[in-house]
C-alpha cells in the first residue's frame, strides 16, 4: 500500500442552458452590457418573490438521471445566508436539506483502466452576480449573472490523482452536453470545478485535512493545480509540518497556488427552508416522463461503437463531440465497415479542427458519407478522392454527384490503362529506373507519385503498385 | 358604501368627490400619510376619465384607496417607514396594485406603519407616529396604523394593510373599522416587502364589512408571481343566509386576560348572537398560550434573513464615511434600522445559528403545525371561532415602548389565526369610554361566505344598537 493516500473530491457548478434565469424571466446570455439583463427579482428589490423555472427543474431531473442518481420526488429549497456584494438578497436560494438527486456515479477511463467516481449529490441553485475590480478604483457589481440557474454536482473523495480528476471532469462535461443540459464551457464560465484535496500519511495517520482550490479555469489548470497541492501537502507531511484547512487560489499567470484564506473558521450560513417556495414536489409520473426524454448519453455510443468492432480508444475519439457521435452512429446504420468508416472519418475530425462544428451542420451528411465509403470499398474512387469529396462537399457546398462530375473523380482501375501509364512514367525517368534496379528501393514512392500525378489522382494505387512491381521488380 | 360612492361620482363627478377626500387629507393632523401628492392624484384622474370615455368597464372606478407603505406602487416611494428606504422609489407595482389600477381605483398615497411592519402601535415609524382619530393621545394600533386611522377619518374610502400577527386586525379594532386578514395564500404577496414570509398577507380595511369583502374579491386572484399564492374563493356579497351557525368560544381567549372594558363589550356580542346562533363554550385551544413565543421565534428568524438585502450596496441608504465593505454594512444597517428592527434581526440571527436552530426554530414550526391541527378539529364541529381582537382599549403613547415584550403581547389574541393560516377578521363592536373595541371571527379556507354572513350580523347588531 502507498504511504501517502490521496483523496480528492470534486465540486462542480454548471450553468443550465435554459433561456431564462432560475427564479425570474430575465434572459441568460453571454456577454452584453453590464446590468442589461436584470429585473427587480434578480436584483433583490424590496417586495419581490422567486418563481421556479420549470425548464431548469426538468433539466435537473435529466442530469440527475444521466449521473445514475436516485431522484428525490420531494426536494427542498433552502436559504444560504451570508453577506457579499454580488449576492443581492444576501442569501442564496439553494437545495441544502434534500437535493433533487443523490448517490449516483460517473465511469471514467484512465491509463489504469475503468473506475467509478461516486456522485454524492446534485442540486439546483442560483448564481451570484460578478464583481469587477479592474475598471475603476471602486469595485463594481454586474448582476447579469445573478439568478442564472446552476446545478451543483459533488462527488465523494474517490478521485486519487490529477489524471483521474481530468478524466472525471472531461466525462462529466461530456455527459452534461449529451444530456442537453448545459453547454458546459469552462472558458465561458459555464462549468466551474473546485477540487478538495487531502493527503494522509498512512503510517502516522497525520494529514487527512482538506484544502480546496478555486479559479481553475481549464483542464490544464486543474491538472497542474491538483498536482501542486498534492506535492505541497505530501512535502509538509514528510517534513512533519501540521497541515491546516486552506482555500487556495490558482494563479494562472504564475502557474502556482496561493493561499486565499484559512478554512478554519467555519462560515455560519444559518440554513433554513425557503418560505417563499416550500418543497418541490413532483409526481412519479412526471419524473418518469421527464427521465424518458433523456437524450442518448456517451456510454450508449461507446457501447454501440465497440459492439460494432471499433477499439475503445477509437470510440472515445468519436464521442469527444456529441455531434460526431450522433453522425457516426447514423453512418453505421448504412451497414458500412466500422474501421474503414473510422479511418475515413478522420477527414471530418480534422475539418472540425479547421472550420469548427459547422462542418457537421452544413457539410456532408451521414448518408452521403456512407455512399462514399461504399464507392471506396468497390474501388470506384480512391482514398485521396474520397477525402477530397468530403472536404469539397463542405467548402463548395455542392452535392457529391456534381462534385464527382466536376472533378472527374473516378478511379481508373483498368489494368491496361494503368499499365500504359506506368510504362510512360518509367520511360520518362530512366535514371531513376537505373537507381532503383541498383537497389534504391525508396524510389518506389517516387514512381507511385508520378503515376498518380499523371493520372490526375485517378489511378487505383493498389493496381498501379502491382503493375509497377511487375515491370521493374 | 363602495356602491353608494360610485353613485355619488355619477351625480357629482369624479373630480369633485375626490377633492373632498383631498381636502380631508390636507386638513388631517393625525399623520396618516408618508407620501401624498395632489398632482399625482390629478394625473390618475385624468387617465381614468380618458379610459371611461373609451368605454372601459371599471368596477372600482374612482374609489380612493390608501396603500400601506410596505406595498409597492410604481414610481411612488416604498419607505416601509424606515430611514433605510427613505428615498427609495419602487420600480414596479405589486400584483394587487396592478389589479386595483386595472379596476379603476385611485391610489391616494402611501400610508404610515411601524417600521418594516414590526410593531403594534405605529410608534416605531421613522416618520413619526400616527394618532388615533378618537383620542390623539393614544395609538391607532399597528403596524397598519396609518391605514386604519385614515379609513376611520374618512381620508380614504378603503385601504390595503398587511397582517403578520395581527397588524390589520388590532389597529382596525383600535380605530373602529373593519380589518380583514385573509388566509395565507389567498392574496398575492408579490410586491409586499417581506417581514415574515410564511405569515405575511395583504388585506382590506374599510368602514363596512361589505366593502372589505368587495375588495377581497378583487385582490384574491391566483398569482403567477407568488408561488405560495393559490387565490381565494369569491364571496357573493349580495347573498344573505339566515341559517343558525355554531360559534366556538375558546377558553384561552377569554377570562382574566381581558380588561374589564373589553370583557363587557364582548359579552354583549355573545348575548346578541345567542338569539340566533349556537355558542360552543366547551372549546379549548391548549397551545394558545404559546402563540406569542412561537410567533416571535418564527418572525424573528425569517425577518433576519428578509432584511439582509438592505445593505447600502444596491439602493436605499448608504452610510457615508464607510472605508471598507464591512463598514458599508455595519454603518448603513446601524443607522438605517430602528431599535425594534435591530432587536428582531439580532434575535433572529441568533435563533438561526446552528446551536439554537433545532431547539427554537424547528420546535416552533412543529408547535405551529399542532396549533393548526387543533383549530381545524374545532372547525369540524363549529362554523366560526370568535375571540376578542385586543385585551384592552387603545393604549397611550409610550405605554408599551419601554418594554418590548409587553408590546409583543399585543399580538396574543391575533397571532394564533395567522399561525394556523386561516381567515380572520376584526369587526368593530362599538365604543367604551369613547374608544373603539373590536371582535374577531376566524374561519378556515372554504368558509368565506359564512365568515361574511357572521361579520354582517355583528355589524347589523351594532348599527341597530343591540350590541
Amino acid at each position: 500500500m502507498e504511504r501517502y493516500k490521496i483523496k480528492i473530491g470534486i465540486e462542480v457548478h454548471v450553468q443550465v442552458n435554459s433561456k431564462t434565469k432560475m427564479f425570474c424571466s430575465c434572459s441568460v446570455d453571454f456577454g452584453g452590457e453590464p446590468n442589461s439583463r436584470i429585473c427587480p427579482i434578480c436584483t433583490g428589490q424590496p417586495g419581490v418573490l422567486p418563481a421556479i423555472n420549470k425548464d431548469v427543474v426538468n433539466k435537473a431531473i435529466i442530469a440527475a438521471n444521466a449521473l445514475n442518481c436516485e431522484i428525490n420526488r420531494e426536494s427542498s429549497f433552502d436559504r444560504k445566508n451570508y453577506f457579499y456584494p454580488d449576492l443581492p438578497k444576501n442569501y442564496q436560494i439553494t437545495q441544502q436539506r434534500i437535493p433533487i438527486g443523490e448517490e449516483g456515479y460517473v465511469l471514467i477511463r484512465t491509463s489504469k483502466g475503468e473506475k467509478k467516481i461516486r456522485v454524492r449529490r446534485i442540486h439546483m441553485e442560483e448564481d451570484t452576480g460578478k464583481l469587477i475590480h479592474d475598471i475603476s478604483d471602486e469595485t463594481l457589481v454586474d448582476f447579469n449573472r445573478s439568478g442564472v440557474p446552476l446545478l451543483e454536482i459533488v462527488t465523494y473523495p474517490d478521485v486519487e490523482n490529477e489524471e483521474e480528476a481530468v478524466a472525471y471532469i472531461t466525462r462529466l462535461r461530456q455527459i452534461l452536453i449529451y444530456a442537453g443540459v448545459s453547454e458546459a464551457s469552462m472558458e465561458k464560465g459555464h462549468f466551474r470545478a473546485e477540487p478538495n484535496i487531502s493527503v494522509t500519511d498512512m503510517e502516522t495517520g497525520e494529514g487527512n485535512v482538506r484544502s480546496e482550490i478555486k479559479n481553475l479555469n481549464s483542464l490544464k489548470a486543474v491538472e497542474r493545480g491538483i498536482k501542486k497541492e498534492i506535492e505541497r501537502q505530501t512535502q509538509m507531511l514528510k517534513n512533519g509540518e501540521k497541515i491546516t484547512q486552506l482555500t487556495m487560489l490558482w494563479d494562472e499567470k504564475k502557474q502556482d497556488l496561493r493561499i486565499m484564506r484559512s478554512k478554519e473558521t467555519k462560515l455560519e450560513y444559518r440554513y433554513f427552508p425557503e418560505p417563499d417556495l416550500g418543497n418541490l414536489v413532483l409526481s412519479a409520473e412526471y419524473v418518469d416522463r421527464i427521465k424518458n426524454t433523456t437524450p442518448k448519453l456517451p456510454y450508449y455510443y461507446l457501447d454501440k461503437f465497440t459492439d460494432k468492432g471499433l477499439s475503445r480508444d477509437k470510440a472515445e475519439i468519436l464521442i469527444l463531440y456529441k455531434e460526431t457521435a450522433e453522425m457516426f452512429d447514423t453512418i453505421l446504420e448504412y451497414n458500412v465497415k466500422s474501421d474503414a468508416a473510422f479511418n475515413l472519418y478522420q477527414e471530418i475530425l480534422s475539418m472540425i479542427k479547421e472550420y469548427g462544428k459547422d462542418v457537421i451542420q452544413n457539410g456532408i451528411e451521414a448518408k452521403e458519407f456512407a455512399n462514399i465509403l461504399k464507392m471506396l470499398d468497390k474501388g470506384e474512387i480512391n482514398r485521396t478522392q474520397a477525402k477530397d469529396l468530403i472536404k469539397k462537399r463542405y467548402t463548395e457546398k455542392t452535392d457529391i454527384n456534381k462534385l464527382i462530375e466536376k472533378y472527374g473523380y473516378k478511379q481508373v482501375s483498368s489494368e491496361d490503362e494503368i499499365e500504359n501509364l506506368v510504362k510512360e512514367v518509367l520511360n520518362e525517368n530512366p535514371k531513376e529506373v537505373e537507381r532503383y534496379k541498383n537497389g534504391d528501393l525508396k524510389l518506389q514512392g517516387f514512381f507511385m507519385g508520378q503515376i498518380m500525378k499523371k493520372s490526375r489522382g485517378k489511378a487505383n494505387p493498389a493496381i498501379a503498385g502491382k503493375i509497377l512491381k511487375k515491370l521493374i521488380g | 358604501m363602495i356602491n353608494e360612492y360610485i353613485k355619488k361620482i355619477k351625480d357629482k363627478g369624479l373630480k369633485e368627490v375626490i377633492n373632498e377626500y383631498i381636502a380631508r387629507i390636507e386638513k388631517s393632523d393625525i399623520n396618516t400619510f408618508i407620501y401624498f401628492s395632489k398632482e399625482d392624484i390629478e394625473r390618475q384622474i385624468k387617465i381614468l376619465l380618458h379610459r371611461k370615455e373609451n368605454g372601459e368597464e371599471m368596477p372600482l372606478f374612482g374609489v380612493p384607496i390608501g396603500i400601506k407603505d410596505n406595498i409597492a406602487v410604481k414610481d411612488m416611494p416604498l419607505t416601509c417607514a424606515s430611514q433605510m428606504l427613505e428615498n427609495y422609489i419602487s420600480p414596479y407595482d405589486a400584483e394587487v396594485i396592478e389589479k386595483l389600477k386595472e379596476k379603476g381605483a385611485i391610489i391616494m398615497g402611501k400610508q404610515n406603519l411601524d417600521e418594516f411592519a414590526m410593531g403594534s402601535s405605529t410608534e416605531s415609524s421613522f416618520f413619526g407616529p400616527t394618532l388615533n382619530p378618537y383620542d390623539k393621545d393614544r395609538v391607532p394600533g399597528g403596524s397598519s396604523g396609518g391605514s386604519t386611522a385614515s379609513v376611520a377619518n374618512e381620508e380614504v374610502l378603503v385601504a390595503l394593510g398587511t397582517d403578520t400577527g395581527g397588524s390589520i386586525r388590532q389597529p382596525a379594532a383600535f380605530c373602529g373599522v373593519v380589518g380583514f386578514s385573509p388566509a395565507y395564500g389567498t392574496v398575492s404577496r408579490y410586491g409586499l416587502v417581506s417581514f415574515t414570509s410564511s405569515l405575511d398577507r395583504i388585506g382590506p380595511i374599510a368602514k363596512k364589512v361589505k366593502d372589505a369583502f368587495i375588495l377581497y374579491n378583487t385582490i384574491s386572484f391566483k398569482s403567477t408571481k407568488d408561488m405560495t399564492c393559490f387565490g381565494g374563493n369569491k364571496i357573493n356579497v349580495d347573498v344573505r343566509n339566515d341559517k343558525k351557525f355554531n360559534i366556538a368560544k375558546p377558553k384561552e381567549f377569554y377570562g382574566d386576560i381581558l380588561d374589564d372594558e373589553v370583557k363587557e363589550k364582548v359579552e354583549k356580542v355573545w348575548e346578541y348572537l345567542l338569539r340566533n346562533d349556537n355558542i360552543e363554550t366547551n372549546v379549548s385551544l391548549p397551545l394558545a398560550k404559546y402563540s406569542v413565543s412561537v410567533y416571535q421565534a418564527i418572525t424573528m428568524s425569517e425577518v433576519s434573513s428578509n432584511l439582509s438585502r438592505y445593505d447600502g450596496i444596491k439602493y436605499g441608504l448608504k452610510a457615508e464615511s464607510a472605508n471598507s465593505l464591512n463598514d458599508i454594512y455595519y454603518l448603513t444597517r446601524g443607522k438605517g434600522f430602528g431599535d425594534e428592527v435591530k432587536r428582531r434581526v439580532l434575535a433572529g440571527t441568533y435563533i438561526l445559528s446552528s446551536k439554537e436552530f433545532e431547539g427554537v426554530y424547528e420546535k416552533s414550526l412543529s408547535l405551529r403545525e399542532q396549533m393548526k391541527k387543533d383549530i381545524m378539529i374545532v372547525f369540524e364541529n363549529t362554523d366560526i371561532v370568535m375571540v376578542p381582537t385586543t385585551t384592552g382599549l387603545p393604549f397611550k403613547f409610550g405605554a408599551r415602548t419601554k418594554d418590548p415584550l409587553k408590546m409583543h403581547f399585543s399580538d396574543s389574541l391575533t397571532a394564533y389565526a395567522n399561525l394556523a393560516g386561516i381567515h380572520s377578521i376584526s369587526v368593530p363592536i362599538g365604543f367604551v369610554d369613547g374608544l373603539p373595541v373590536g371582535i374577531q371571527l376566524f374561519a378556515p379556507l372554504g368558509r368565506e361566505q359564512i365568515l361574511y354572513e357572521m361579520a354582517l350580523r355583528i355589524e347589523e347588531g351594532v348599527e341597530n344598537g343591540e350590541i
